[in-house]
């Protein structure tokens, strides 16, 4: 059974960090808070980080990845900056404030090796300062891509993209980077065009929801879009080939909870010992403790009787499944039935996750082949400031084919692989992002973000320590 | 103020409960600094210093419900010169601490209320700032006391808009104007 392993905990931002993510093509993560700065780390990969098969997990005894902060950008957005998102390229990173502003960043060329920025009037600076620290390995710049990242330059805000009348929630690339989507509780989402010269044209602004639009996140690889709200709606809207970009369905949660089904340990038959204590670690995780429960039942809060504001969203990375966290901390996940970009979707799934609000979700490959169903790694936080990931899978048939026919309503298990308990502290856990790498490394490493502004680093293991 | 009140003529309630030295008598170490109160200032140190005794689990300093009251019985109500336990907006029976977490009703002055968020999030705020940061704070509309309780309940527990709310310097004002008194905790009705 496997575990989280806190792999780094880089300096922390002076106020609430709200969002980090992982570069997805070059050795960095950054972090956004309300301290109004961009935190860049580097990360290594060992040179064994390459899995035994694609979805393996590592040992917890393997060479760890190494993390450090190598920058801080001064942003000057006015008030937090709630989400951030790095475009496909690796290049731009965009980042929403409460302010009501987005901005687009991207690293100034100091040495002029790449020249992308050549040419761009206001953007090109040649002299930019790079720091280089004594112990770097001055031989290495051929962008080996398990090595960290040497030479971080200054990154600049090229262009500041108005219109949210109130604080913007979060912003998100489409897979091709080439629209940008931004949503905000003046109850829009508004989808931008990316023109050359780090130029966006907004060309839809959609106005459906009836409160704060919490959350959006782009299909893996086709142009559709779906948003999350405090009204208690996931809107989904596509580019209608006959028209502009509209909503094709609106999807409200119906699906009453169930309880977390944590799996048995899997080797029943002569468990190891670390089995057993990984086992033991997950189910201490994820049940309340005596005091929780006394408190629970002590205090006996009323619920929150108008419909749960949908926090967090996050697909499959197939794209046939979309999960969304609520405010009373259970996670649902939404199936498409067709195989058209505009077929609907119907709720699978409702299951019992997190005692309080579900901030954040993240799915990702890993775990269970494909072949064996395997549907990726889903890791789910929130305000009882847990870490959960989830073994999502769906059932094969004998012959190794999904069970299921896409227009059929399909089946998905939840279960729950490992998971820790105050993550960060006694902190609210605001936002987890997985390393993907088209390389396959790095499989399993996750990194959070909490109101006590701390940074932290994790990675699935096989098993315990 | 030329604006028309929510309630003009509020009833005035003589004090609940005993001031604050009743608390010092059962001889508990002061969690948070008086002085910190009446500069209203927060000091970051005295809580990161209650944060990292809290990890350490040995010397976590229990609070109860009469704390909490003694907390934000003096916030004084935004519409009115009084403190919101003379209007008994908050109440020493509307209080329950168990384990890390706080419950706080609140009772509105009349039902339609307009200020009730507002106060909410005084309290919040007061809560954020005064409480070790292990706990987690739920307030809630006493029921049957507001006619949009409901709607009301969910503005206060959503932390984005709190987080949201103290960046917007009018409603910060506000707040802080709300929290000026808070520091007397029953000492003396608010001036």
């Amino acid at each position: 059974m496997p575990q989280l392993q806190l792999i780094a905990s880089p300096q922390s931002h002076a106020e609430p960090a709200w969002a980090v993510a992982f570069n997805p093509k070059r050795n960095l993560l950054a972090s956004c808070s309300t301290d109004k700065t961009v935190r860049l780390y580097s990360y290594s990969l060992p040179s064994s980080s390459k899995p035994v098969h694609q979805h393996a997990f590592p040992s917890a005894s393997s060479d760890k990845p190494v993390i450090h902060h190598v920058k801080t950008i001064e942003t000057e957005h006015k008030r937090t900056i709630r989400s951030l998102a790095w475009a496909p390229s690796g290049k731009t990173l965009a980042t929403g404030s409460f302010d009501s502003t987005v901005a687009i960043w991207e690293e100034l060329d100091g040495d002029g090796d790449e020249g992308e920025e050549e040419g761009q009037e206001g953007v090109y600076k040649p002299k930019a300062p790079t720091k280089v620290s004594g112990d770097v390995d001055m031989d290495d710049d051929d962008g080996d891509e398990g090595q960290g990242e040497r030479d971080v330059k200054e990154w600049e805000c090229v262009t500041t993209l108005e219109g949210h009348e109130s604080e913007c929630k979060t912003v998100g690339w489409s897979a091709d980077g080439a629209l940008l989507a931004s949503c905000s509780r003046d109850k829009s989402v508004w989808v931008w065009e990316v023109q050359p010269d780090s130029d966006f044209e907004c060309i839809a602004v959609l106005m459906e929801h009836s409160q704060d639009v919490k959350n959006l996140s782009w299909h893996p690889h086709e142009e559709i879009l779906a948003s999350a709200s405090y009204d208690s709606h996931i809107h989904m809207q596509w580019d209608d080939p006959d028209g502009d970009w509209c909503i094709f369905q609106k999807l409200h949660p119906k699906l009453p909870l169930s309880q977390i089904n944590i799996p048995r340990s899997d080797a029943a038959a002569s468990p190891s010992q670390g089995q057993i204590s990984a086992y033991n670690s997950l189910v201490t995780a994820l049940l309340p403790t005596p005091e929780e429960r006394e408190a629970e039942t002590y205090l006996n809060v009323p619920p929150l009787l108008e419909d749960e504001t949908v926090w967090s969203l996050a697909w499959s990375p197939c794209g046939r499944f979309l999960a969304s966290g609520g405010d009373l901390g259970g996670i649902r996940i939404w199936a498409r039935t067709g195989n058209n970009p505009d077929s609907p979707f119907v709720e699978i799934a409702h299951t019992a996750a997190h005692s309080r609000s579900c901030f954040t979700l993240a799915w990702a490959q890993g775990g269970t082949l494909l072949a064996a169903g395997g549907l990726g790694i889903l890791a789910s936080a929130g305000a009882d400031g847990k870490i959960i990931v989830w073994q999502i899978t769906t059932p094969v048939s004998a012959d190794g084919a999904e069970a299921d026919a896409p227009s059929k309503k399909p089946k998905v298990s939840i279960a729950p692989i490992a998971a820790i308990r105050e993550a960060h502290g006694v902190a609210d856990v605001n936002c987890v992002s997985w390393l993907q790498r088209e390389d396959g490394g790095g499989q399993g490493v996750l990194a959070s973000c909490a109101d006590d502004g701390s940074v932290k680093v994790w990675r699935v293991v096989a098993d315990a320590e | 103020m030329s604006r028309q009140l929510d309630n003009d003529n509020p009833t005035i309630f003589a004090p609940t409960a005993p001031a604050t030295s009743a608390r010092r008598k059962t001889g508990k170490a002061l969690l948070w600094d008086d002085r910190a109160d009446e500069f209203l200032d927060y000091d970051e140190e005295d809580r990161e210093g209650m944060g990292e005794a809290d990890v350490g689990r040995g010397e976590r300093e229990e609070i109860d419900a009469e704390e909490v009251f003694d907390l934000l019985r003096s916030i004084t109500d935004p519409e009115h010169p009084v403190s919101l336990e003379q209007l008994r907006v908050v109440n020493p029976d509307d209080i329950f601490v168990s384990g890390n977490r706080v419950l706080v009703y609140l009772t509105p002055t009349i039902p339609h209320c307009s200020m009730s968020t507002l106060i909410g999030l005084s309290l919040r705020v007061r809560l954020m700032r005064a409480l070790p940061p292990r706990f987690r704070v739920d307030i809630r509309i006493k029921e049957g006391t507001h006619q949009s309780e409901h709607a009301v309940n969910k503005q206060l527990n959503d932390k984005e808009r709190v987080q949201a709310a103290l960046e917007n310097q009018h409603l910060l004002q506000v707040v802080e104007g709300c929290l000026a008194t808070a520091g007397k905790r029953g000492r003396e009705p608010a001036a």
